[in-house]
């Protein structure tokens, strides 16, 4: 299968006075049709300049990105109608247009000639994006997330085959957030789209994507699905779940090695261990519940979340990000 | 063919929301005209105290006020067309959308084209309703030969949106410009209302053949005002050759900048 976006080797050098900040140090990255791929790391590791490369935004030093198999340095007019971008949260669209009038007037202008097409897009994205009711409201008198929801209408009017999203779900609530996850997921899947997404909100992520890419200095570190991500890290554990016995001298500390979390203030009189499986078995784990007579309610392996991937990898130093 | 269709289409759009937005903020359409027409009667009440005598004007001081009001109505057309590109990009900057006006097939140069004919139009409605509603007060006689005029203003309009390109260019690039704007626009002020010799003989003469708003002025001036028809010494080919000649001038480095702001990646900086 063809990817709808791979870039090779591709490398960015921002000049800041007399001092050079490397952005992207050839980064390579491939996305294909109908996935959605996590771009993560922290702020400054070159999120938004491989968003801003990928659609032709900035020029790459050296390096080559290619949109649906064509390069876009020498086919960027071809191929910009395949891809819809979002760039800064509730940016990009006119506060003093309406929402209509926005969708509209970004539709005529990535090149949609057909009024009636314009404005039957326009009904159908103001429903997928519950802004039915707001068609005539002014952007400014929007709330953020709507703004956002506007700014995603824009983005996608043109049925783009290559979605690029930096912070997609700033200034959205929850409820709307999980909406999002839904709709994007759904262009994934029904629509085929690619969609790269930059998020700092890993819940929202890992609901979200199917993959994720690391980055940090401009550099991918890591790539692979979010379990396989997950697996990655080796860091398994064991989230057991007992009535707490009446005894006073019960301490899992003294028989279990390698435990995460122990919380008795549970109710029901109920207790949660988490150990590490690295650390402890789940045989001896077994072991130590039938030793204590514990009245056990359940037993799950639990792996890491993609934020506790994240924090592993840049927050605890495996990875750091000496650019700033 | 598309890319053209695209154009076409978008400065139509362009002409439907200045009419939208003239009616949405209607109350600070009203104020700008009133500004300007009360900047256009001081400027007339200044440069010109024959007026205060209404029918009993000398003929010289006529001639003379009506090609100092030509001149006024000139200089509004060409600050607007001089001013568009720089103050669209600045606006687009501000407001967020410069880069995803970038990725439209168009470019930020395109649109800011399709804006051209609409602002013109426009601003010519408006000076024209001002100057109207001046020479009704003052008793102000000129000779309504609209045709001419906004040929020759459409034309030397261009050139200054051409000149103006220049400015977008620049402030893609540099950001802050504004200044250089300004002097530009007192300059354009002074070339509008100066006494520019109906013969062409004065110091400015040689520039002003070259210079597509000093072209149109004269041009509009000896068309325009009675006993002077027959003397115009700007040919009309020279006129269009240097107003196209000054906009592709300017189309070029708008899109060199850009192109240069996108190889930086600066283009939404602000």
């Amino acid at each position: 299968m063809m990817n709808a976006l791979e870039l090779h080797n591709v490398s960015k050098t921002f000049k800041a006075g007399k001092n050079e900040v490397v952005a992207l140090d050839g980064l390579s990255l491939d996305m294909q049709q109908g996935k959605i791929l996590a771009l993560l790391g922290p702020n400054g590791s070159g999120k938004t300049t491989t968003v801003r490369a990928s659609c032709g935004l900035l020029t790459p030093d050296s390096g080559q990105v290619k949109v649906l198999g064509k390069d876009i340095s020498k086919y960027k007019s071809q191929v910009l109608k395949d891809i819809g971008v979002l760039l800064e949260p509730g940016k990009g669209i006119f506060q003093n247009m309406t929402v209509m009038e926005n969708i509209e007037y970004w539709g005529l202008l990535k090149g949609i000639q057909d009024r009636r097409q314009l404005e039957s897009k326009g009904n159908e994205l103001t429903e997928f994006f519950d802004l039915e009711d707001k068609r005539s409201t002014l952007a400014n008198a929007l709330s953020t997330g709507m703004r956002q929801k506007l700014s995603l209408c824009c983005t996608l009017v043109t049925d783009p085959k290559i979605i690029l999203l930096d912070e997609p779900n700033v200034g959205m609530d929850v409820e709307a957030s999980l909406d999002l996850v839904k709709r994007l997921r759904w262009l994934a899947r029904e629509k085929g789209c690619a969609i790269l997404v930059t998020s700092h909100q890993m819940d929202f992520m890992e609901d979200l994507c199917d993959e994720a890419a690391f980055i940090s200095n401009g550099r991918l570190i890591l790539r692979g699905s979010i379990e396989e991500v997950r697996w990655m890290f080796q860091q398994q554990n064991y989230k057991f779940t007992f009535r707490l016995p009446e005894s006073d001298d019960f301490d899992p500390y003294a028989r279990l090695s390698g435990i995460q979390s122990f919380k008795t203030d549970l109710p029901n009189n109920m207790a949660e261990l988490i150990v590490d499986s690295n650390s402890t078995s789940m045989n001896e784990l077994m072991k130590f519940a039938l030793d204590e007579l514990l009245e056990v309610v359940a037993l799950e392996v639990v792996r890491p979340s993609l934020k506790e991937c994240y924090q592993m990898l840049f927050a605890e130093g495996v990875v750091t990000n000496d650019n700033h | 063919m598309t890319t053209i269709k695209t154009f076409l289409l978008v400065s139509l759009e362009q002409f439907r929301i200045d009419i939208r937005f003239k009616k949405r903020y209607f109350f600070s359409t009203l104020i700008t005209f009133i500004t300007n027409l009360i900047v256009m009667a001081g400027v007339v009440l200044i440069s010109m105290p024959a007026v205060a005598y209404g029918e009993e004007i000398e003929s010289v001081l006529q001639l003379s006020n009506a090609g100092k009001l030509i001149g006024f109505i000139y200089f509004f057309l060409g600050m607007v067309s001089l001013g568009l590109a720089q103050s669209q990009v600045e606006g687009w900057r501000q407001v967020g959308v410069i880069d995803n006006i970038a990725l439209s097939p168009l470019g930020v140069s395109g649109v800011i084209c399709t804006r051209f004919l609409p602002n013109y139009l426009s601003t010519l409605i408006s000076t024209f309703i001002s100057a109207g509603i001046l020479s009704l007060i003052f008793k102000f006689p000129i000779e309504w030969h609209i045709g001419i005029l906004v040929l020759n203003s459409l034309i030397a309009s261009f050139g200054m949106f051409g000149l103006g390109l220049i400015l977008g260019g620049l402030t893609i690039r540099f950001k802050q410009v504004g200044m250089l704007s300004n002097l530009l626009f007192i300059l354009l002020f002074a070339l509008g209302v100066m006494p520019i010799d109906y013969d062409m003989t004065g110091t400015f003469s040689p520039l002003a053949r070259l210079f597509p708003f000093t072209q149109g002025l004269i041009r509009t001036r000896h068309a325009l005002i009675p006993g002077f028809e027959d003397t115009i010494n700007v040919p009309m080919f020279l006129f269009l050759v240097c107003s196209f000649a000054l906009f592709l001038v300017g189309l070029f480095v708008f899109r060199a900048f850009e192109k240069d702001s996108i190889k930086r990646g600066t283009l939404g900086a602000y």
